[in-house]
């Protein structure tokens, strides 16, 4: 069956060469590549970096302290941004984590991705959006859910070679089924943005999020959507001006590292930041419909009539959404949301906050994309 | 610690040489033994102790053996000494498969399951059991005199060149070596090169493709097209991570001086599954013939007997890769492919079969055993096997479409090229001298800019652990 290994087959110590000085080469060059290394090692910052409160026995110090080591040398960004360059240029790949569409739109690998659960899982959301709805209604809070459709559904004819996974055709539409069967306010989000792209672009090129434009039609759809709910909320004047223009290197260009070669990859988005403040002019204590707490004026919580609970789509007041609603509705909206976190845990932990407990207000948005449904978050505790 | 990782590259392999080589001969074997278990401490200090006791055990039961009264006790010695090892073996590596079996047996019957609490897997536990084994074996059968000296001993136990994941040496091999070995720059320089190719081999091929091979076997239901990118993606990825490693393995150990014997040759070029056996895990299979078949009776105890040895050989082969059915199953599988080889006359069998026909045709028999090998469980393994018949459809699934880079595509055409001129090239490049060497000529240089790439591609990518270290 199988061979006896003798000497014969090792690697003899000495042998003859056409080219014997040729043999050296490498050695010299391993002793000049591993000084080198050591070196840099010796200089780099990550060398002295020692992890406090981990467990050397375990290994678990040694797994911290290599991986700030490897942060801290000084040829990482070289390595990083010399592959970027490569498999961009060559395969128009980035990496793991980016897909690169047509004329520089670039989309998240998330809404591509094959969930086995998914059934399951987005089962299980709907059940818990639906005790949601009833806690909320318990207090006499209404619930109303903008389910962000993804970026992919809104700009499919950007996907160039990679076409929309068959397995999430129906997502958007069947959630949203879901929730209305169930009978929670769902706007239709996707109808909306898709025809507001005759106006400008709802989506940013090189971000997973939307622009201020795409928010504030989604807004307009929320307002809507409360119309009918017809709850007579409690107004306040806002406005909304044009702020900075600015330079946004959304989320997805990190994964295109490119280096010095960057200004010939996909180009970082500009878009005018948006303010929205309550209006100087408001009158509408005047009118009688003052909040029962005049702190409010003072950024006090208490009695805003709705809250705004999601993920970093809310939360990050560059893509605006807290003021296009507030611009929307003038209403006053407290936001809860969260960054990093997925939309369900942002809902837990406003659950047990005092804003909810001691002042529930007449609704509760909350944003859900559309890419985070089939995902599993843990509970928290 | 992996050889593939700048902790190793930049402080450890530094540091390592620049002492090796300022430390006198007689204090040599006490370095290695020393760097070696911080080698091994990287990873867990708690497990060295394990590594210290195969090592103490085995040591003394040599001793034991050689003054043995006579044959009977000399057997009984050797016996408790692997079983002791087994133990250990057993314990750490197959306990958890064990209980999860026998529980899985009881729910089958509507009983409780017991509770257990899984046992973590020492890292290399396999090969220094196998390498503690041998060492018994060779001092029972005479075939080396056994070390007075304990430092020599767990200094080639522990050799971090090939604690990790191999190759598996027998002492007599390496006995000599740390008796007495010649330290050259041109042995140096060979070691160097020869690691520096199994760098590239592991970091630029098999850790490029790998995601794709991953990706594949993750599916639910691949089809054709999926699933036979899904495996040879990973028939690919297999023989250039470990083939790499031993190369790694070879070369730093050429740089301290010590020969270790070739691991891999060419092993996709062979016309039969018994030529795979003798140029795969070439370490391993001579292992197991020599302790395993050969202990079990080898062809000595009749014709039926011959080839139940041959499959039990391969069946408890592949149980060592890991506990799991789906390793039972891939040694099954390929012993039973060696006994009928053996029954036809693999020679005989083939030979009608051109070697335009005859090479494919064995790559594909081993990329069958390889999703056994590379699935999570048996099931998975059935669900890839549905794929590669067509039973869900033929073309690229959009699951797996988005997945498939262009990097990915020209590695898997390049690795293929490789496996296929490899061997023409290396004996372009053999010496007029007996044994394979990587002869320098100025094509052969071209790897020292390839290793600068590769050094810089860890930094691009995320810690990818060796296949190999699991088993």
């Amino acid at each position: 069956m199988i061979q006896n290994i003798n000497e014969s087959t090792s690697v003899p110590a000495t042998t003859q060469h056409a080219h014997p000085h040729l043999q050296l080469i490498p050695g010299i060059f391993m002793l000049g590549f591993l000084t080198l290394g050591a070196v840099f090692a010796l200089i780099s910052p990550g060398l002295r970096d020692l992890p406090e409160g981990k467990d050397v026995i375990t290994g678990e110090w040694a797994v911290t302290y290599e991986k700030t080591f490897n942060k801290g040398l000084p040829w990482r960004d070289t390595g990083i941004q010399a592959w970027g360059t490569l498999e961009y240029f060559a395969f128009q790949n980035g990496r793991p984590g980016v897909l690169v569409g047509k004329e520089g739109w670039l989309f998240t690998t998330e809404e591509f991705q094959f969930f086995k659960n998914e059934a399951q899982e987005t089962r299980q959301k709907l059940e818990t959006i639906q005790q949601v709805q009833q806690q909320l209604k318990a207090q006499g809070t209404e619930l109303v859910v903008a389910l962000i459709p993804a970026k992919t559904r809104v700009y499919a004819d950007k996907l160039g070679r990679y076409p929309m996974p068959s397995y999430t055709l129906k997502r958007y539409f069947s959630f949203r089924d879901g929730l209305l069967q169930a009978g929670i306010p769902a706007p239709d989000l996707l109808t909306p943005l898709i025809q507001a792209r005759n106006s400008g672009e709802v989506f940013l090129h090189t971000d997973t999020h939307w622009t201020p434009f795409g928010a504030s039609v989604v807004a307009e759809s929320v307002k809507t959507a409360l119309d009918q709910l017809q709850l007579n909320l409690p107004t306040t004047a806002f406005e909304t001006r044009d702020s900075a223009e600015i330079q946004h290197s959304g989320d997805l260009l990190k994964y295109i590292p490119l280096g010095p070669y960057q200004d010939q990859g996909p180009q970082p988005d500009h878009f005018t930041e948006k303010v929205t403040e309550q209006a100087s002019t408001d009158s509408s204590a005047l009118l009688g419909d003052a909040p029962d707490d005049a702190s409010d004026l003072l950024g006090d919580s208490a009695g805003v009539p709705v809250a705004l609970v999601g993920t970093s789509y809310s939360f990050n007041p560059k893509f605006h959404f807290e003021g296009a609603l507030k611009q929307a509705l003038q209403v006053d909206v407290l936001n809860m949301a969260l960054e990093g976190k997925g939309p369900m845990v942002p809902m837990q932990e406003y659950l047990k906050s005092s804003a909810w407990k001691d002042t529930p207000p007449k609704v509760v948005v909350w944003e859900i994309p559309e890419r985070f449904l089939p995902v599993h978050y843990e509970e928290t505790p | 610690m992996i050889f593939s990782s700048y902790i190793f590259l930049c402080l450890f392999l530094p540091l390592f040489l620049i002492i090796y080589y300022l430390t006198p001969t007689r204090l040599k074997s006490t370095l290695i033994l020393l760097a070696s278990y911080a080698f091994y401490g990287w990873w867990r200090w708690d497990f060295l102790y394990l590594l210290v006791a195969i090592t103490v055990v085995s040591y003394l039961f040599a001793l034991g053996i050689e003054k043995a009264r006579d044959a009977k006790q000399a057997k009984f010695l050797v016996s408790t000494g692997i079983v002791l090892n087994l133990l250990a073996l057993g314990y750490f590596k197959y306990a958890n498969f064990g209980v999860d079996s026998f529980n899985a047996l009881l729910q089958a019957f509507g009983t409780q399951p017991l509770p257990w609490t899984p046992i973590l897997l020492p890292i290399g536990l396999s090969f220094f059991i196998f390498h503690a084994i041998s060492y018994l074996v060779d001092i029972y059968r005479k075939e080396a005199q056994p070390t007075r000296n304990l430092i020599d001993f767990a200094a080639f136990i522990a050799l971090f060149p090939h604690l990790i994941a191999g190759p598996v040496l027998r002492y007599h091999l390496l006995a000599e070596q740390f008796r007495s070995r010649t330290h050259t720059f041109e042995k140096f320089s060979q070691g160097s090169l020869r690691f520096m190719v199994g760098f590239c081999k592991k970091v630029l091929i098999a850790d490029s493709i790998a995601p794709l091979a991953d990706a594949s076997f993750a599916l639910q239901n691949p089809t054709l097209l999926d699933s036979w990118l899904g495996v040879l993606a990973y028939t690919l990825q297999i023989y250039f991570d470990f083939s790499g490693y031993s190369d790694m393995a070879i070369g730093l150990a050429l740089m301290i001086g010590f020969k270790f014997p070739e691991n891999f040759n060419h092993p996709y070029i062979s016309r039969s599954i018994t030529e795979f056996w003798r140029r795969w895990h070439i370490s391993l299979s001579s292992w197991l013939r020599e302790y395993l078949y050969i202990s079990l009776g080898g062809n000595r105890k009749g014709v039926a007997r011959t080839y139940f040895n041959l499959f039990l050989t391969m069946v408890l082969g592949g149980l060592w890769h890991g506990s799991n059915w789906t390793f039972v199953l891939w040694g099954a599988w390929h012993g039973g492919i060696l006994a009928l080889e053996r029954f036809l006359g693999s020679k005989k069998l083939w030979k009608p079969v051109p070697a335009y026909l005859s090479i494919p045709g064995t790559l594909i028999l081993v990329m069958v055993g390889w999703v056994l090998f590379r699935a999570h469980n048996v099931g998975s393994a059935f669900e890839m096997y549905a794929g590669m018949v067509g039973l869900n459809g033929l073309f690229l699934s959009d699951a797996l479409g988005y997945q498939v880079t262009g990097l990915q595509l020209i590695t898997i055409m390049l690795a293929l090229i490789l496996i296929f001129v490899g061997p023409w090239w290396m004996q372009r490049q053999q010496s007029r001298e007996v044994g394979e060497v990587m002869r320098v000529g100025y094509a052969t240089l071209s790897i020292l800019p390839l290793f600068v790439l590769a050094a810089l591609r860890l930094a691009a990518q995320d810690y990818s652990p060796f296949l190999y270290f699991q088993f």
